[in-house]
C-alpha cells in the first residue's frame, strides 16, 4: 500500500453517496473523496481539475444508470479526453460500481478498455468498506506500478 | 357406375376445390392458371373468371418465375411437393413439413404485395402435368410476428431494468440500516433519524415504482367502453389530487376549455395520461420563476380533438428529446423527493397508441407543451357541448 488514495464517486444515488461518504471516512487510506451525481458533471470535475492542476483523483468508481449522461458514455467520453490529454496519461483505475448483474453490461464495460473491474454494489456496510479499501489499496498500487 | 352418381361426384369434387379453405391454383404445363378457386380469386383482388387462362407471372412477382417454370417443365415423376422460398430457391419436402417455408410475395390486383407461402403439388391428368398450388396469406401471422417481437423486446429491456431499479435501492438500504444501527447503538440519535428518513424515502421511491410497474401491466388490458370525457370534472379531481405536489412546488394548475364537440374515449387511459402529464410538469416545475403553472387546453376543429399541456417548468434537455418515451428514461438529476420511476412517459405513449391519439411535445428552458391529437368520430358529435 503506498498511502491515502484520493477517491472519486460517479453516482446519483443520493442515498448510497451517503453511505459511500461515511464508509469513506472510517477508511484510513481514503483521502479526498469526491463526488459527481452523472457522467456530464463528471467530466467537468476532470477538466475543472486539469485547467487548476488540481490533484486528479487515484481512482473512479462509477455507476451505469444515471440520468444525462449513464455510465458507459461517460466511459466513452473519458477514453477520448485521456487520449487528448497528456495529464491523464498516467492510468486512473476504473471501478464500474452497479447493481446489474448482467453479462452484457460487465463485457460492454471491459470493451471500453478503460474499466479495472466490474463490481457489484455491496449491500452493507462491510462489504461497501470491502470493496472501497481493496480497490483503493489494491487497483491504485497496480497503476502506480504501470 | 351410373351417369348421376358421376355428376354427383364431379360436383362434390367441384365443390370441394371450389369452396377449399386455402386458395388454390390449378396451372397447366405454359404457366398458365386453369382453375382459381373462390379463395385465391378473393386473396388476389380477382374474380376466378378474370384469373382462368391467365400466366401465373400476374400473380407472382417476375424474380421467381425461373424457379416455378423450372418445376412446371420438369418430368412429373421429377417433381417434389415443395414450397417457394423468398429467395426464389424450392425448398425440400422435408423442410415444407417442418413447416420452415418462408415468405414469399404475391401481387394482388391493386399492385400491392402480398406475404405468402406457397405450396406446389404436381398431378398426372392423362398425358397432361398440372400444378395444383396452395397459396398461404402470411399477412396475419407476419403481424403477430412482428408483434410477438416487438413484445419480447419490451419484456426483456422491462426485466433488465426493473431488476436494477429494484435492487439498487434495497443495496442502499442494507447500507444504510447498518448505519442506522451503529448510530443507535452510539447514541447518535440525529444521524440515526437521518439515515431513517433516507430509508423512508428509498422505500417510498420503491413503491412508487411498483405501482408504476402494475399500472403498465394493466395498461394493455385496460378495456373500456367509450365516454364523453368530462374535462372540467377531470381538472376539478386532478387539481384534489395533486394537492399536496401543488403545495410542495408551488405550482397552480389551470384549465381553460375551448372544445366545441364533446370527445368520446376511453376514459380511464386519458386520465392517466393526463394525470401523468400533470405530475411530470409539477416535479419538473423551475423554482426560479416567480409563477409556476400547469395549463391543460382543449379545442377542434372538423376532424380532431386538441389537447395541450403546458408548463413554464425546466424543461427537457434536447440531447434526451429522442428518448423522451423511453422506458425508464429519467432527464434531471436534481428531480427531487418524489423521484419518478421513469415509467411514465412510457406508459403516456402506450395509453396514446391504445386511444389511436397521437402525442408529440415542444420543450425549452422556458418550459414544456405536451400536444395531443384524437381523431373524432364522425358518430359522436350529437350537439355542440359547452366550453
Amino acid at each position: 500500500m503506498s498511502g491515502v488514495k484520493n477517491v472519486f464517486f460517479v453516482d446519483d444515488d443520493e442515498a448510497f453517496l451517503y453511505v459511500v461518504e461515511r464508509t469513506c471516512k472510517a477508511i484510513d487510506s481514503v483521502g479526498r473523496l469526491d463526488i459527481a451525481v452523472n457522467g456530464q458533471i463528471a467530466l467537468d470535475m476532470l477538466n475543472h481539475w486539469l485547467e487548476e492542476n488540481t490533484p486528479l483523483p487515484d481512482m473512479i468508481f462509477v455507476d451505469i444508470n444515471m440520468p444525462c449522461m449513464d455510465g458507459f458514455e461517460f466511459l466513452e467520453q473519458f477514453k477520448r479526453m485521456r487520449e487528448q490529454t497528456s495529464a491523464l496519461k498516467s492510468i486512473i483505475p476504473i471501478v464500474m460500481l452497479t447493481s446489474s448483474q448482467h453479462e452484457e453490461d460487465k463485457q460492454r464495460a471491459f470493451q471500453t478498455q478503460v474499466v479495472n473491474e466490474f463490481v457489484i454494489k455491496p449491500s452493507n456496510v462491510a462489504e461497501m468498506e470491502y470493496v472501497i479499501r481493496h480497490q483503493t489499496e489494491w487497483q491504485a498500487d497496480i497503476s502506480n506500478a504501470v | 357406375m351410373s351417369s348421376d352418381t358421376k355428376q354427383s361426384g364431379k360436383l362434390i369434387y367441384q365443390t370441394l376445390f371450389e369452396q377449399g379453405p386455402i386458395a388454390t391454383l390449378l396451372v397447366n404445363q405454359s404457366g398458365k392458371i386453369d382453375l382459381a378457386n373462390h379463395h385465391a380469386a378473393s386473396l388476389f383482388g380477382y374474380s376466378n373468371r378474370e384469373l382462368t387462362g391467365v400466366d401465373l407471372s400476374l400473380l407472382l412477382p417476375s424474380q421467381n418465375q425461373t424457379v416455378l417454370r423450372d418445376l412446371i417443365d420438369r418430368p412429373s415423376g421429377a417433381l417434389p411437393n415443395c414450397t417457394i422460398e423468398t429467395d426464389g430457391t424450392a425448398l425440400q419436402p422435408s423442410l415444407f413439413e417442418q413447416g420452415l417455408a418462408k415468405a414469399y410475395f404475391g401481387r394482388h390486383k391493386s399492385g400491392a404485395m402480398i406475404p405468402v407461402e406457397i405450396g406446389l403439388h404436381p398431378v398426372q391428368v392423362g398425358t397432361k402435368t398440372y400444378i395444383i398450388s396452395s397459396i398461404v396469406d402470411l399477412t396475419g401471422r407476419q403481424e403477430i410476428g412482428k408483434h410477438a417481437q416487438e413484445r419480447s423486446d419490451e419484456i426483456s429491456e422491462f426485466s433488465y431494468r426493473t431488476s436494477h431499479d429494484l435492487k439498487s435501492p434495497l443495496s442502499t438500504v442494507g447500507g444504510l440500516i447498518d448505519f442506522v444501527i451503529e448510530d443507535i447503538e452510539q447514541g447518535n440519535l440525529t444521524d440515526a433519524a437521518e439515515g431513517a428518513h433516507k430509508i423512508k424515502r428509498i422505500t417510498e421511491r420503491l413503491n412508487h415504482l411498483v405501482e408504476d410497474i402494475l399500472k403498465l401491466t394493466k395498461a394493455d388490458h385496460i378495456n373500456e367502453a367509450q365516454a364523453i370525457f368530462d374535462f372540467d370534472a377531470y381538472l376539478a379531481a386532478a387539481i384534489e389530487k395533486h394537492e399536496q405536489l401543488r403545495t410542495e412546488y408551488g405550482v397552480e394548475l389551470r384549465g381553460n376549455f375551448m372544445h366545441r364537440k364533446p370527445l368520446m374515449t376511453q376514459t380511464t387511459r386519458l386520465s392517466q395520461v393526463l394525470d401523468n402529464l400533470v405530475s411530470n410538469a409539477i416535479k419538473y416545475s423551475d423554482q426560479s420563476k416567480q409563477d409556476r403553472f400547469v395549463s391543460v387546453r382543449t379545442f377542434t376543429d372538423a376532424s380532431t380533438f386538441y389537447i395541450q399541456v403546458e408548463d413554464n417548468g425546466i424543461g427537457i434537455p434536447k440531447q434526451q428529446h429522442a428518448e423522451v418515451f423511453s422506458m425508464f428514461k429519467r432527464f434531471h438529476t436534481d428531480a427531487l423527493a418524489v423521484e419518478g420511476s421513469g415509467l411514465g412517459l412510457y406508459m403516456i405513449k402506450k395509453h396514446v397508441t391504445k386511444i389511436d391519439a397521437q402525442i408529440s411535445f415542444e420543450s425549452t428552458a422556458e418550459g414544456t407543451t405536451f400536444y395531443l391529437e384524437l381523431p373524432l368520430a364522425a358518430v359522436q358529435a350529437p350537439a355542440e357541448c359547452a366550453a
